[in-house]
């Protein structure tokens, strides 16, 4: 099918699909809503469109996205971490599943059931203008996850957020919507996972807000490949003294595309994201950030560190914004790339904008491959060359896994990515 | 020459300067001492007209005139010379081509002619080698890379090739070890003239006995608590400032 | 009715004729393109059948190209009708009778540039019947190319007289699909430099199109072709420090280099147009493509200080096409007042070994956009490519913005690629430093965006460098506040 005729088709669908939607009150309703308008004003993205020039989405839009998932379908398999004692909220295909009694001044709910107090944030902190994804997920969100954290709570138990997509093989499409706020003073660790790599084509959206004063660290999992689409959007914002740290490890799958988006909304804020990506075989992963610097006298610091392989594709586009009046900031951005194969491709776009002039901005790229001295070091010591390139390749991930927060967690991740580093490359046809 | 009466100064909005009175004749050397904190730094940067230190109150009259009303580069024209304790890198900027504009601009302002390239290269080569500074920095880019050492002596270098009136050395002895301390001092006698002041901003002792100065002034607290000739600077070498400061409470 | 009314009035109305009338003598064009315009141009320059078709061929695909949107600049739309496609050298009763005609800004930069009264004279168009000294200069200037086989003459001279070197070449860099403003290029394009460097000759001097005889008027849309053959060095210097006056608003140029096997062509390009008041009314919109093609073991080598311009959409690029062939690009853009600026390179890695440096020294002062945009693409057969960019940007004040795109491809593993970006302001140590040894603020300014610039100097040809250094100051004046 023509690309045109594939967008014509998929719009007109999705449109029938969320005006079957348009029953109902409460701010789940209202986020369908808006989401319903953005979506018929927003433009699906084309060849031309230059946030998606890496990644073409055209013929995965006719596998499912609009079908509704079974909504008793078990969910894939979900390992605990060793070592990890955490709670657990599990979505299957975005719908809650069992939501864990949280300690005193947590508020988990289901935004079906949210009342219109507590959805201040919703639909505010990812808008969906321009975004017609973004929009899609409102306008075909039946249900998912408000977390809440009362103003100073220490929340002691790291909490674990379980995106699982539903067995099963006929292709279908979840959208799971996520609102987590802490308000000031709170802390808080989230481990979101992504789990699956089967036919549920997940278009997530999760909001933050990181109210004054308040600390979330957030770790990030996405370690199935496969046959897995993911397309999720995070939409942080960060407000005066909060400090927001990002950590993840991803692999690609055969569409993993990932939209960040961080605002530093009130003075003193503080943003670090570390993130470790590895693709192999034949698999895609997109990670589009951006970094929002809309007042003074906030820090951001953010390091990726990315390995493809075989016929991969890996993109980053990572963007420092800076907006006027937004002196005194302080900006840096680094990405390290490996390209393991000629038929491999590593795609890097650091960006700057900015406009102020009393800032401390930078970025570095690099794409390169393993240091021969390095590598010639190791074998001298008597390593063989694969075990020798794996060590230093993994070294270079490595760096970014250690530093997580939750160390049952890096160590796990570390291993199930040398795990994914080391097995022989698929077959490809 | 220098005549401060009265000096008070702020720096964001805090007093740190509290009625300083001062003065200084052709041909003579002061040194001013004092613990950290005490303002010694505030008073170089308030002469040569550093933004961010609002003057609240008093006047400051150099060579007949009001020294506060004119901007940082007509002081330095009408010969008031700075070195900085912190000197700042220019990357890029030649040391040698910063230095020409600068000897340019002085020396015109003054009515006397600009050296040829010729000239000011043999002074500039003269310069460093009375601080014993490879000509080579004068190729390098201003302060750019230098060590701590290197900097203080690219000031002097300069301050000889600007000769200044009036030239206030700000801590120009500290980090120094004791060759390149004799070398700044030798630098700095060498400037001694009966038509020209030098104020040495120091917390140590040891620059003043290779450069005895005529005046010892103690400053704590934001005001000059004692004033006297070089044996007060021995004196504050052997029992330190803490006697001195119910003197400034 | 004037007479000149009339006469367009004449054209207008022959132009819907059925078929084409060649022997029109009118020297002006009305506003409007159409494929007539294009054949108008064509045969008014008496080129051969190839190239009327060829220019046909570029018009006919042009109709289907869009207007690019991807650029950090915004002006209004243009409307390419109604712009006048051809205009025969200016009759001098246009031009001002003497410099006390001309405006007296301009006056005043030449004053500071130092620039001869001569040069003032035929830079603001002054209309002078005797032309001066440089005449003997470029007589000399001529037999001395002569004599070592060196072709420097205008593109449509080398129509004439070179066809088959233009026709291999014209268009084997940048095709006429290649993009909006080349194509718009290619159709209609006035006139230009034409460039051969014969096998294993070092062009014994400069080449300058300040010293090309038929220089002025080749107008808005302007073509170079420069061909070094196997084994030849040239450099080339397009530009002048002093801005020009020019009453295109719209510049859309093309140039195109080839470096045959261990060739070498070193492109310095000073542009200083007329960006507009302060306000941002007026001032010269410049699309420029250009790009060269390096064969093996050859080196193309870019270098830019633009000062000028209302809006800069350029990106010099090289394809790095033959074995260890080298591409370089060395480049400052200064945006003061309403000035835009996108501009950048491409290096296409293709040949193995190839290497590629990107040196770019943004500075945007006022309210002014500056934006660098960048391609490194390692392709596949690119064994053992290197690349290194390093970005500056340098802001003066707080109403201007500083902006780097950098796009960076991989597909061959051996390939080693590092990029490197910092922004950073004048600061307020640096500023008090010079001003307590005696400089003003605006030397003080000038001298520190020099010494930020000085990577990029240092690859101009010295007297460049000279006046370019001199060029910031000027362009800087007022910028500091």
């Amino acid at each position: 099918m023509a690309q045109t005729d594939r967008i014509e088709d998929f719009t007109r669908n999705a449109q029938a699909r969320a005006e079957a939607l348009a029953e109902g009150s409460g701010p789940l309703a209202a986020l369908r809503a808006a989401g319903r308008d953005a979506f018929a004003a927003a433009e699906l993205p084309g060849r031309k469109t230059e946030s998606w020039k890496y990644s073409r989405v055209g013929a995965l839009l006719e596998e499912g996205l609009l079908d509704r998932p079974d909504p008793g379908a078990d969910p894939v398999a979900v390992a605990d971490f060793p070592g990890l004692d955490a709670d657990r909220m599990l979505l299957v295909d975005g719908v809650p599943r069992g939501l864990p009694k949280p300690g005193e001044g947590v508020v988990l709910r289901r935004l079906a059931e949210l009342a219109e107090l507590e959805a201040a944030d919703l639909g505010a902190l990812a808008p969906a203008q321009e975004r017609p994804f973004v929009a899609l997920n409102a306008a075909l969100a039946e249900d998912g996850v408000l977390l809440h954290v009362g103003r100073g709570v220490r929340v002691e138990r790291p909490l674990e957020l379980v995106l699982a997509q539903g067995a099963g093989t006929a292709p279908r499409g979840a959208h799971p919507r996520i609102l987590v706020v802490l308000e000031p003073g709170a802390e808080l660790a989230l481990l979101e996972r992504q789990l699956g790599a089967g036919a549920v084509f997940t278009n997530a959206v999760i909001e933050v807000h990181v109210k004054e004063g308040a600390r979330l660290d957030h770790v990030r999992l996405g370690l199935d490949a496969g046959d897995g689409r993911w397309l999720t959007a995070l939409d942080v914002r960060v407000d005066r003294d909060g400090r927001y740290g990002l950590h993840q490890a991803l692999v690609g799958s055969r569409f993993r595309r990932n939209e960040i988006r961080i605002r530093m909304a009130g003075a003193g804020a503080e943003a670090t994201v570390g993130a470790a990506t590895l693709t192999r075989d034949r698999t895609h992963l997109d990670t589009q950030m951006s970094l929002e610097h809309e007042v003074p006298h906030c820090t951001s610091d953010q390091r990726f560190r990315s390995i493809a392989g075989e016929r991969s594709r890996t993109v980053l586009n990572g963007r420092i914004h800076i907006h006027p009046q937004a002196q005194k900031t302080a900006a840096e951005f680094n990405t390290r790339n490996l390209l393991l194969s000629t038929d491999a491709e590593i795609d890097a776009k650091p960006e700057l904008e900015i406009y102020a002039d009393d800032v401390k901005c930078a970025h570095g790229a690099t794409v390169g491959r393993l240091d021969p001295t390095s590598l010639f070091y190791l074998r001298s010591r008597g390593l063989g060359e694969t075990e020798a390139r794996t060590m230093l390749s993994f070294a270079f991930l490595g760096s970014i896994v250690d530093a997580f927060p939750l160390e049952a967690v890096g160590s796990a991740v570390r291993a199930e990515l040398e795990t994914a580093f080391a097995r022989p490359a698929e077959e490809t046809p | 020459m220098l005549k401060i009466r009265g000096l008070h100064v702020e720096v964001d909005g805090k007093e740190i300067l509290k009625g300083i009175d001062l003065d200084v004749g052709a041909g003579e050397v002061h040194a001013i001492m004092g613990p950290n904190g005490s303002g010694k730094s505030t008073l170089g940067a308030v002469l040569s007209g550093r933004d961010g230190y609002e003057v609240t109150g008093g006047s400051v009259e150099y060579l007949g005139q009001d020294l506060l009303a004119l901007e940082p580069e007509e002081r330095a024209r009408e010969g008031v010379f700075l070195a900085f304790q912190y000197p700042v890198e220019i990357p890029g900027v030649s040391n040698m081509e910063f230095l020409r504009a600068a000897v340019e601009a002085v020396r015109t302002h003054r009515g006397e002619p600009a050296p040829s390239a010729v000239e000011f290269m043999k002074e500039a080569k003269a310069a460093c080698a009375a601080v014993k500074l490879d000509p080579a920095f004068l190729k390098r880019g201003v302060n750019e890379g230098f060590s701590g050492g290197e900097k203080k002596r690219n000031e002097l270098m300069q301050m000889l090739l600007l000769k200044p009136r009036l030239a206030v050395l700000d801590e120009t002895d500290s980090g120094l070890d004791i060759d390149a301390l004799q070398v700044v001092a030798e630098g700095v006698n060498s400037l001694r003239d009966p038509e020209r002041a030098i104020v040495m901003v120091t917390h140590y002792q040891r620059l003043l006995s290779h450069v005895v100065p005529d005046h010892v002034h103690v400053l704590a607290g934001g005001r000059i608590v004692r004033s006297g000739g070089r044996e007060l600077a021995l004196e504050l070498e052997e029992k330190g400032y803490g006697w001195l400061q119910d003197d400034a409470a | 009715m004037s007479e000149n009314a009339e006469r367009i009035d004449e054209l207008v109305q022959r132009r819907y004729e059925a078929g084409w009338v060649t022997d029109i003598e009118s020297e002006t064009l009305p506003p409007g393109l159409d494929e007539d315009t294009v054949r108008f141009i064509s045969a008014k320059k008496g080129e051969p059948e190839w190239m009327t078709e060829w220019r046909l061929e570029a018009f006919r695909h042009w109709q289907t190209m869009d207007h690019p949107e991807w650029a950090h600049v915004h002006y209004p739309p243009i409307d390419f009708q109604a712009i006048s496609y051809y205009s025969a050298p200016k009759s001098k009763d246009d031009a001002p009778k003497s410099l006390d005609e001309v405006d007296p800004e301009l006056l005043r930069t030449y004053e500071k540039l130092g620039i001869p009264l001569e040069e003032q004279m035929m830079l603001a168009g002054v209309a002078v019947d005797a032309v001066f000294d440089s005449v003997s200069v470029v007589t000399t200037f001529k037999e001395k190319l002569a004599e070592a086989g060196v072709i420097f003459c205008s593109i449509s001279e080398a129509l004439r007289n070179h066809p088959e070197l233009v026709r291999k070449y014209l268009g084997s860099v940048v095709p006429y699909r290649d993009n909006f403003f080349a194509g718009l290029n290619s159709a209609v394009f006035s006139d230009g430099s034409f460039v051969y460097i014969p096998k294993g000759v070092r062009c014994p001097m400069e080449l300058s199109t300040y010293f090309r005889i038929n220089a002025e008027n080749t107008g808005q849309f302007e073509r170079t072709l420069i061909v070094a053959d196997e084994g030849s060095y040239v450099s080339y210097l397009e530009g002048c420090t002093a801005p020009q006056r020019d009453e295109n608003q719209l510049h859309a140029a093309v140039v195109e280099l080839v470096a045959l096997k261990d060739a070498e062509i070193k492109y310095s390009t000073v542009q200083n147009w007329y960006p507009g008041d302060e306000e941002g009314r007026g001032g010269i919109y410049n699309f420029v493509t250009k790009r060269g093609v390096a064969h093996e073991n050859a080196k193309i080598s870019w270098t830019q200080v633009e000062t000028g311009s209302a809006i800069t959409w350029k990106y010099p690029s090289v394809v790095l096409r033959g074995d260890n062939s080298v591409g370089e690009f060395y480049s400052v853009a200064l945006t003061r007042g309403r000035q835009q600026a996108d501009t950048g390179t491409k290096m296409i890695h293709i040949g193995k070994n190839t290497r590629s440096t990107i040196v770019s020294k943004g500075i945007s002062a006022v309210n002014s956009e500056n934006a660098y945009r960048g391609l490194v693409r390692i392709t596949p057969t690119a064994e053992g490519a290197r690349n290194f960019t390093q970005c500056d940007s340098l802001l003066i004040g707080d109403r201007c913005g500083a902006h780097t795109f950098p796009y960076i491809e991989s597909r061959n593993p051996s390939a080693i690629v590092e990029h490197e970006a910092t922004t950073s302001k004048v600061s307020d140590d640096q500023l008090f430093l010079c001003r307590q040894r005696g400089l003003d603020p605006e030397k003080a300014v000038s001298m520190i965006v020099n010494g930020f610039c000085k990577e990029v100097f240092r690859e101009l040809p010295m007297e460049f460098a000279v006046e370019a250094g001199k060029l910031l100051e000027v362009s800087l004046e007022g910028a500091v506040g």
